[in-house]
């Protein structure tokens, strides 16, 4: 056997750790092309222009869902004028999976609404951040939430770029995180549309293949370029969600986060987690390695005096 | 010469008046009391003209949300009169009510792009021509949803429904009217306030002055 001295093992330990590090940044090189899962899934169009904000999909969120009362009920549209702190809109929070927010652009002479609920990303933050995957995105497109693995560490809802996963504060037993699931188990997965979908009036919420929805919302801002702003919400934005929006106005002055790109959020990170299980698997053995060779001398020394004893024994 | 001129202009003048009062005068003449209904004095008329305010239904009945709202009795003659055929029934010319005819309001003739397809759809008869010929009052069911995803002949995928085509074209006016609440139009049943939690106002209160709080 070729005696492995120092210098040939930190030489293949370095080729080795370098060869390590070179294809754990290929994978994550390749995934930064990820469009969205374009050909699979549902989604909803959401047009903005067409929502009169009767609050009628709160309220068949509200019983689909056998969430708790709420604080008024769902015909007072003076929740409307309500602020958090900070000047901010009403938002998705432990039994409100879904909200309706007023809002007042200065180049229309009528109040714009905006429904906001779970966009259902394609590459979903929520879903990359749980280290024991409770989420799941069903191939119906829903992005659907497991409480009995969860953990309780809330990663999700500090991935989420729309701030909509909520957590159950008011369980102190039990608590878990609390988001819209597109009524999955109920209705999405024999083929139905959510139940705000059903509900709404206007029907601004329009149901179908991702695909076809996306088609349509183009195609309405192609046919009717005096109302809409050129632009699909959610058809790209951090990777693309199922929920889509068109709006008459700009999105900015309506809520939206204009800043959040068009990658998934995970591949801000991907790189440096592709390192996690590299650094986890071949640290322990190279510096057990290096251990091993600083207290080479020290055993062989050992032994030799062993045998010098065993030699003067006989 | 001035003074021939301006005889001459009046004379031209009172010629004017006096030959429109008489055509218009044979005109009334021509066209008997009852003709709005059926004009049989017109030989050459390339169709029938019926008038269409002696077609069109009186009160429409719409009751698709029946769990929630009581049915509406929509006003359909007071409303074809006060605001005009075309303000709802989209794809027509607004005509005048002597030249409304129903071939003009449902045939799409007219307009050579909708022609290749639509010519003949609706001939001549009202009933052949409802809302939900279009708007389809299941607009979300799986088999609807199956259609306009796989056949490819279908052009018009994005056809509203029939309860969306309803409140879109209501709502434009209502909510200038000011009358664009739910339940200045709906009346709400049982369900309707479950459905809407109208009672949750008492517990309410309570809770959200314990909000207010933190």
């Amino acid at each position: 056997m070729k005696s492995l001295n120092r210098r040939n093992f930190l030489k293949s330990g370095l080729a080795g750790g370098a060869l390590a590090t070179f294809l754990g940044r290929e994978k994550p090189a390749q995934a930064r092309e990820f469009s969205g899962y374009t050909n699979k899934g549902t989604g909803v169009l959401v047009d903005l222009s067409r929502c009169v904000g009767c609050r009628s999909c709160e309220a068949a969120c509200n019983r689909e869902q056998n969430l708790p009362e709420p604080d008024v009920p769902f015909d007072d549209f003076s929740i409307f004028d309500t602020e958090r702190h900070g000047g901010l809109k009403r938002r998705t929070s432990e039994g409100v999976f879904t909200v309706v927010n007023r809002y007042n652009p200065e180049e229309l002479d009528h109040p714009l609404f905006r429904k906001f609920q779970c966009n259902h990303c394609e590459e979903p933050a929520c879903l990359t951040s749980c280290f024991v995957n409770a989420y799941t995105k069903t191939p119906e497109g829903a992005v659907m939430y497991n409480p009995k693995v969860c953990v309780g560490c809330r990663n999700c809802m500090i991935a989420c770029p729309f701030y909509v996963p909520a957590y159950s504060y008011s369980k102190p037993l039990n608590p878990i995180v609390e988001k819209c699931i597109m009524c999955y188990p109920t209705r999405l997965k024999f083929g139905k549309p959510p139940a705000c979908v059903e509900a709404c009036p206007t029907e601004a919420l329009t149901f179908g293949s991702r695909v076809n929805v996306l088609k349509f919302a183009k195609e309405r801002i192609r046919q009717h370029p005096e109302i809409f702003v050129d632009h699909v919400y959610g058809e790209k934005e951090v990777g693309g969600t199922a929920w889509l929006y068109i709006s008459p106005v700009d999105f900015k002055k309506i809520g939206f986060d204009m800043n959040l790109g068009h990658q998934p959020i995970i591949n801000y990170v991907k790189s440096f987690l592709a390192t996690v299980p590299m650094v986890l698997t071949i640290w322990p053995a190279l510096f057990a390695g290096f251990y091993r060779l600083a207290n080479r001398k020290d055993g062989l020394k050992k032994d030799n005096n062993e045998g010098a004893r065993e030699e003067s024994q006989s | 010469m001035k003074a021939f001129l301006k005889w001459f202009f009046t004379y031209i003048t009172a010629f004017f008046f006096i030959f429109y009062f008489f055509q218009s005068a044979s005109g009334l003449e021509s066209t008997p009391p009852e003709g709005l209904k059926v004009d049989q004095s017109q030989e050459d008329a390339p169709a029938p003209k019926v008038h269409i305010h002696d077609l069109m239904p009186q009160v429409v009945v719409l009751d698709s949300m029946a769990n929630l709202y009581e049915a509406v009795e929509f006003d359909h003659e007071m409303h074809a009169v006060e605001v005009g055929c075309a303000k709802c029934h989209h794809h027509i010319v607004e005509h005048t009510d002597q030249t409304c005819t129903i071939h003009n309001v449902v045939d799409q003739t007219n307009d050579p792009f909708c022609a290749r397809c639509h010519k003949g759809w609706f001939p001549g008869s009202l009933d052949k021509a409802k809302c939900k010929d279009c708007h389809s009052p299941d607009r979300f069911t799986a088999d609807y949803l199956n259609k306009i995803e796989k056949d490819k002949d279908i052009y018009h995928r994005d056809n509203i429904g029939l309860m969306g085509a309803y409140h879109n074209q209501c709502m434009r006016c209502h909510v200038e009217e000011g009358i664009g609440g739910c339940q200045d139009c709906h009346v709400r049943t049982e369900t309707g306030d479950k459905e809407f939690r109208a009672d949750a106002g008492a517990s309410g209160a309570t809770k959200k002055s314990s909000e207010d709080g933190h």
